[in-house]
């Protein structure tokens, strides 16, 4: 990743996942490029509260976010 | 090669070459400043105060730390304080909410540093920077809604030992003029 760099289709900072931590990793500087889901904090496995809403409710969310 | 490793970008037209995450004073002491991690770029372009995606906080800090002592150079507040407290494990996030816990920790109401208190009990967490212009919708700041917004928010910064209580006293006017700048970015 270069400091330049765009995802113009995905919208945000090009990123690439992994399902570990490549073997060639070994120090911290290099390792601090990873984001680590597995560490306290960093989980992507989202949230469960969009589904108590409807359809139209989610839409408005994600109106007002972008509007943020 | 060092602003790229560091995510510290260079001030344009600058013949010294200094970045803008800095002030340079006269005596030629760097100092970072709020920029480190509230001024980055998207697609190659700077807009203010977005936030510093490419900012290797802990790296750095690290590697100064690392540096100064072989060279035999005296240590400051966060080369020390760092050693036990995470800058931001991952590149583009600080740990900038526990600045604020572990600096204030040794301060009373009046500001007055007390250094032997044993250390504060801390969360670590990173924190991507929020865009600044998202500043004036808010009432309180950090994802946690942890600090009422304000002047004295943005000072927790300078808290370490070499900032005592009148300093703080007689820069809260700037910060008065900081926050109502970043208030005015939309």
């Amino acid at each position: 990743m270069n400091n330049d760099g765009y995802d113009a289709q995905r919208g945000g900072l090009p990123v690439k996942s992994f399902d570990q931590m490549p073997t060639e990793i070994l120090t911290a500087a290099k390792k601090h490029r990873f984001f680590d889901t597995r560490n306290f904090g960093k989980s992507a496995a989202g949230h469960d509260f969009p589904n108590v809403l409807t359809e139209p409710d989610r839409a408005a969310v994600l109106e007002y976010l972008k509007t943020l | 090669m060092a602003f790229d490793r560091y995510g510290l970008i260079e001030r344009e037209g600058d013949p010294l070459h200094r970045p803008l995450q800095y002030v340079v004073d006269d005596a030629g002491q760097w100092t970072m400043n709020c920029l480190a991690c509230h001024q980055g770029k998207v697609a190659g372009q700077m807009i203010p105060g977005i936030p510093n995606s490419q900012l290797a906080l802990e790296t750095l800090t690290h590697e100064i730390r690392a540096v100064k002592l072989r060279l035999g150079k005296p240590l400051t507040d966060l080369d020390i304080g760092s050693l036990v407290m995470p800058l931001g494990t991952t590149v583009g996030s600080t740990n900038a909410i526990m600045f604020g816990v572990a600096l204030m920790h040794y301060r009373d109401d009046d500001l007055n540093i007390h250094p032997h208190r044993l250390p504060p009990v801390m969360t670590h967490h990173d924190h991507d920077a929020p865009p600044w212009w998202n500043t004036s919708r808010k009432q309180r700041l950090y994802s946690d809604n942890f600090a009422p917004r304000g002047p004295r928010s943005l000072m927790q910064f300078l808290a370490s030992r070499e900032n005592g209580p009148e300093k703080f006293r007689r820069w809260e006017d700037d910060f008065r003029h900081i926050d109502a700048y970043i208030d005015s970015l939309e």
